[in-house]
C-alpha cells in the first residue's frame, strides 16, 4: 500500500521537479544521452578497460546535479539485477571461461552504464518533454504518443492497484499479501480495470484538445547553454569513447612498473 | 438556433439491448437544463454522445449548429466541456497547475495567456490555493472542483456536468451552486442531486430507461412525487414534508 503511494508519488515529483528548473533544451539533454548509449553499446566485447572510462560521465552528472548514487542504487537496483542475470550465462557459451568471465563483466557494465543514462535523464526531464524532444528528433508521432500514454497508463494501473489492494486488504484482514487462489482473478480484473480508466483518462485528453503533440514552451529554454551543454558533452563523450582512458592510466602504470624492475 | 439539438436519438451500446430511446431536446443559448433520473436511466450516456465519445447513434445531434460527427468533433469539443462523473478519470496530470494548463496548451496559447487562463479558472471555483497541490494527495470534493476548473480554464460555450455534487460537503455544495448559477455558459446538469437542480435549473427532462418520460419547468415536475416516485426517485428534501421527533 505505502510502497504503491510512493512509487505514484516519485512518478509525479519525477515529473514536476524535471519540469521547473530547467534551462537546458530537451533535444541537448536527449541527444546527449542518446549519444552517450551509443557509445557504451558501441565498445568491443573484451574491452572492459575502455569502456570503464565512461562511469565518468556519470560519475561527473551526479555529483554536477546532486543527485544521490545511494538513491539512484534504490530505485533501479532491480533492472541492474536483471543486466546481471542475462549476462550471468556468458561464461558457458563463450570461447574460454576467462573471455566468457571478461565479456560477461562487460555486458553487465554496459546494462549499468545505459540504465543509469536513462535514470539521469529522466531525474531531468519530465515525460512531455522527452516527447517533445522525441518529435523534434523527427520520432514518429505515434510512437511518441504510446510513450505518453504508457507512462500515465503506469499512473492510472498503480492507482487502480492501489484501490483494489485496499478493498482486498479490507475485507481479508489479518492475511498476508493476496493469497494465490486469488491472483488470476486479481489480475485479471486489475487489467480491465486499469484498461477501462485509461480509456477514460485518453477520452478525458481528447475532449481537451490532445491531438498527439506536446506544448512545451521553447522561450523558456536558453540557446546558448543548451548547445553549449550538447557540445561539450558529445565531446568529451567521443573522447572518452576514443583515448580510453583507465587503459591509458592502467598502460602509464605498467609502463612504470616495468621501468622500475 | 438552439445551442444543442437532439431529434429522435436512439443509442444502444450492444445490438438488442438499446439505452436511449427516441430522445428529443433543445437546449437554447444560455440555458440551464436538469437531466434527473434513476441510475442506469442513460444520463451519462445522453452527455457522451454530445461531445462524440460515442458516435454510432442514430438520429440527429447538432451541437453549436454543427452535426456530432467524427469531422466535427475538434471544433466541437473546443466549444464544449464535459466534466466526468468520476474526477478521477478527468485528472491526470501531476498537479491541479498542469492539468488545469492542458487545455489551454494544447490550443496553443502562450504560456502567459495560459497562465492567465488558468488562474481564472481557479479563481471561479474557490480554488487558488490549491494551484501548486499534488492531485494524486487531494479529496474527491478538491478534485472535483479542480476537474470543474480544467473546463473552465478552456472557456467553453457550452458545459455539460455529470453528477457535479457527488463527493462535495454541504458548504462546497453550496459554493458549487453558487458557481453554476453564475455561469452563462449553456449547461446540462445530470444528477440525483434534486435539490441542486431546484436550485441551478429552470428546465428539467426527466430520463426513465432511456426514454424522455417528462420535459418541462423544473418545480413542476421536482414537485410531482408521484411522477418521481414512479420512475425510482423521491422528492427534493426541501420539498420532502419536515418530520420533527416531538
Ligand atoms: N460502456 C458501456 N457498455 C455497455 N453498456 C453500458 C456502457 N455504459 C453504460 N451502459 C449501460 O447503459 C445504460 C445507461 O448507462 P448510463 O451510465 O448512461 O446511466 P446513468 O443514467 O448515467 O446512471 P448513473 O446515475 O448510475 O450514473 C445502463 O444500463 C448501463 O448499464
Ligand atoms: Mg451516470
Amino acid at each position: 500500500m505505502a510502497k504503491i503511494d510512493k512509487a505514484i508519488k516519485d512518478i509525479h515529483t519525477a515529473d514536476n521537479t524535471s519540469e521547473r528548473n530547467n534551462s537546458v533544451h530537451p533535444v541537448s539533454w536527449l541527444l546527449v544521452t542518446i549519444i552517450y548509449i551509443i557509445a557504451v553499446v558501441s565498445f568491443q566485447k573484451y574491452n572492459i578497460a575502455g569502456l570503464a572510462g565512461m562511469v565518468l560521465y556519470i560519475l561527473i552528472q551526479c555529483m554536477w546535479h546532486e543527485i544521490s548514487i545511494k538513491d539512484m542504487i534504490k530505485r533501479i537496483w532491480p533492472v541492474f539485477l536483471l543486466t546481471v542475470l542475462v549476462g550471468i550465462a556468458n561464461p558457458l557459451f563463450d570461447r574460454t571461461v576467462s573471455a566468457g568471465v571478461l565479456s560477461m563483466a562487460t555486458l553487465i557494465l554496459k546494462g549499468i552504464f545505459c540504465v543509469t543514462a536513462s535514470y539521469i535523464l529522466f531525474t531531468h526531464m519530465g515525460i512531455r518533454q522527452i516527447c517533445y524532444a522525441l518529435r523534434i528528433l523527427h520520432f514518429p508521432k505515434e510512437l511518441v504518443t504510446i510513450l505518453l500514454l504508457m507512462h500515465r497508463y503506469l499512473i492510472v494501473l498503480l492507482k487502480e492497484l492501489e484501490r483494489m489492494q485496499l478493498a482486498y486488504k479490507l475485507r481479508a484482514p489479518g492475511q498476508r499479501g493476496l493469497h494465490f487462489k486469488t491472483w488470476g482473478s486479481f489480475v485479471g480484473l486489475l487489467l480491465l480495470r486499469s484498461i477501462d480508466r485509461a480509456g477514460e483518462v485518453y477520452d478525458s485528453m481528447q475532449l481537451r484538445g490532445f491531438n498527439g503533440t506536446f506544448q512545451v514552451f521553447p522561450e523558456r529554454y536558453n540557446t546558448v547553454r543548451s548547445v553549449a551543454y550538447a557540445a561539450v558533452w558529445c565531446i568529451a563523450i567521443l573522447a572518452l569513447r576514443i583515448f580510453p582512458v583507465f587503459e591509458m592510466m592502467e598502460a602509464a602504470i605498467w609502463r612504470i612498473l616495468n621501468l622500475g624492475v | 438556433m438552439a445551442d444543442i439539438e437532439l431529434r429522435g436519438v436512439n443509442f444502444s451500446y450492444q445490438k438488442g439491448r438499446q439505452v436511449l430511446h427516441d430522445i428529443n431536446i433543445s437546449v437554447e443559448h444560455g440555458k440551464t437544463i436538469g437531466l434527473i433520473g434513476a441510475n442506469g436511466a442513460g444520463k451519462s450516456t445522453l452527455l457522451k454522445l454530445l461531445v462524440g465519445l460515442i458516435t454510432d447513434y442514430e438520429g440527429i445531434i447538432e451541437v453549436l449548429g454543427q452535426p456530432v460527427e467524427k469531422k466535427n468533433l475538434s471544433d466541437i469539443r473546443k466549444k464544449t466541456g464535459y466534466v466526468f462523473q468520476d474526477s478521477d478519470s478527468q485528472l491526470f496530470m501531476s498537479t491541479v497547475y498542469e492539468d488545469v494548463a492542458f487545455g489551454p496548451r494544447n490550443y496553443g496559447y502562450s504560456e502567459e495567456i495560459v497562465q492567465k487562463k488558468v488562474m481564472e479558472a481557479l479563481c471561479k471555483v474557490h480554488i487558488e490555493n490549491l494551484k501548486d497541490r499534488q492531485i494524486y494527495r487531494m479529496s474527491g470534493g478538491q478534485k472535483k472542483l479542480a476537474s470543474i476548473a480544467t473546463i473552465l480554464s478552456m472557456e467553453p460555450e457550452i458545459v455539460l456536468f455529470d453528477e457535479p455534487t457527488i463527493a462535495l460537503d454541504p458548504k462546497n455544495r453550496r459554493n458549487l451552486i453558487g458557481i453554476l448559477n453564475s455561469m452563462p455558459e449553456t449547461k446540462i446538469i445530470a444528477s440525483h442531486d434534486l435539490d441542486m437542480i431546484l436550485d441551478t435549473c429552470e428546465e428539467t427532462v426527466l430520463l426513465s430507461e432511456g426514454r424522455i418520460v417528462c420535459q418541462g419547468k423544473t418545480k413542476d415536475i421536482l414537485k410531482n412525487k408521484e411522477l418521481l416516485e414512479k420512475h425510482d426517485m423521491e422528492l427534493p428534501l426541501c420539498m420532502q414534508d419536515r418530520r420533527t421527533n416531538e
